[in-house]
């Protein structure tokens, strides 16, 4: 693992029109306005000082914003039992918060509503999507919204982006079913993606989905730090490892282990019980090879395209970054079972 | 990239819509996250009851 790393902090704050102008003129390679870049090094190589105490390679670890990151995969909306469209109000708030990544190793997560992934947005095939979309006061960057589950310019990116403390609204139809992604877009979007900003919209068809048990929330992305895997202290974000696409750890729902009984604990189902799972994969860059341990999706859309038919009895689905999956499993005998990118080597 | 010409077509998206707020159902739940610098309140646990 490499300690050597360039730290882009989020000290300055662009102006609407610089990037609005980022997100027309330079699309997604674009960074110039949107930070002021302090650079540090640490790391192998001669040493600058003559001190007796080396440079610490991390700051200590930040004052938590939350004590969890990780959204609850059990807090989503019910299945929709109503045959006609409607009209659904969304409210999102971007909020940067800093929290554990895992004890002792602190991150500054840039998030939709303080959670990861953010909520699942769930509609009928039809409804008119009325989005709020809020930047919190203490933000330091401007935010947006891209929704694939629309076609406009954007995604709505352009019509959402907010610096802090503003508002902005958009309307959008949602004119064909299916599980999508959505993510911060502002111009240095894989920064954004990777500190959190991504989620799941569900637009269920029109005659909606088959009756389950239970359904289950979650999302993995990747965390670029400049840390080690597991070194104590504060973790400033790694544009070079981000380059690089070698992450310093590869989250379910946003930090090491969130969904386990060694964090904030793991849903239950009873023997017989049927469970839908709808999992986004952040990225920004790498897919999931999502998993489930002792277990087979009974059925899986690995696409997220509920407008086909699903493969059935899939052991491993590739879920690319930037698309949702969606999958039914049964338990036909106890025991744990585990969701996991088979990828094995990712940490956490 | 491709260009896109004609009229705009804001039954299926309007950048710059007036809300009817009573005529709304909510498409999330909320979290209860308590985030925030100045919060840093507890949390429900993640565990289902079946
Ligand atoms: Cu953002």
């Amino acid at each position: 693992m490499t300690t050597a790393a360039t730290t882009t902090r989020p000290v300055s704050l662009a102006s609407r029109r610089q990037v609005l102008q980022g997100i027309g003129a330079a699309g997604l390679a674009s960074v110039a306005g949107c930070l002021a870049p302090s650079t540090t090094a640490s790391g192998p190589g001669p040493a600058a000082s003559v001190e007796a105490d080396p440079v610490p390679a991390l700051d200590p670890a930040g004052a938590l914003g939350a004590d969890r990151i990780a959204a609850d995969p059990t807090a989503i909306p019910a299945p929709i039992d109503r045959d006609h469209a409607e009209t659904v109000s969304v409210e999102l708030v971007t909020e940067e918060v800093v929290a554990e990544i895992e004890p002792g190793v602190t991150f500054t997560y840039m998030t939709f509503n303080g959670q990861i992934p953010g909520p699942l947005v769930r509609v009928r095939e039809g409804d008119t999507v009325e989005l709020t979309i809020h930047n919190h006061e203490d933000s330091t960057m401007a935010h947006n919204v891209d929704f694939h589950a629309t076609r406009g310019p954007g995604g709505g990116g352009e019509a959402t982006l907010v610096v802090p403390g503003e508002t902005a609204r958009l309307r959008f139809k949602a004119t064909y079913p299916g599980a999508f992604i959505y993510h911060c877009a502002v111009p240095n979007v894989d920064y954004h993606i990777a500190a959190g900003m991504y989620g799941v919209i569900l637009v269920e068809p029109e005659e909606g989905l088959p009756e389950v048990d239970h359904e289950l929330y979650f999302g993995q992305h990747e965390l670029y730090t400049v840390g080690d895997t597991g070194e104590e202290g504060h973790h400033d974000f790694s544009f070079d490892r981000m380059a690089d696409e070698d992450p310093t750890y590869v989250a379910l729902n946003g930090s090491k282990a969130a969904i386990t009984p060694d964090g904030h604990g793991s849903p239950t189902v009873a023997v017989g019980d049927t469970v839908r799972v709808i999992f986004g994969c952040g990225g920004p860059n790498l897919p999931s090879y999502l998993h489930p341990i002792g277990s087979v999706w009974d059925e899986a859309w690995a696409t997220g395209s509920l407008a086909s038919d699903p493969e059935l009895f899939v052991e491993t689905s590739t879920v690319a970054p930037g698309s949702a999956f969606v999958g039914t499993m049964s338990f036909p005998v106890p025991g744990d079972v585990k969701l996991v990118d088979h990828a094995l080597s990712r940490v956490a | 990239m491709i260009h896109v010409e004609g009229d705009e077509n804001p039954e299926i998206f309007d950048p710059d819509p007036e809300f009817d707020d009573d005529a709304s159902e909510s498409g999330i739940v909320d979290s209860g996250f308590d985030t925030g610098p100045e919060s840093a309140a507890g949390n429900e646990s993640a565990t289902l009851e079946d």
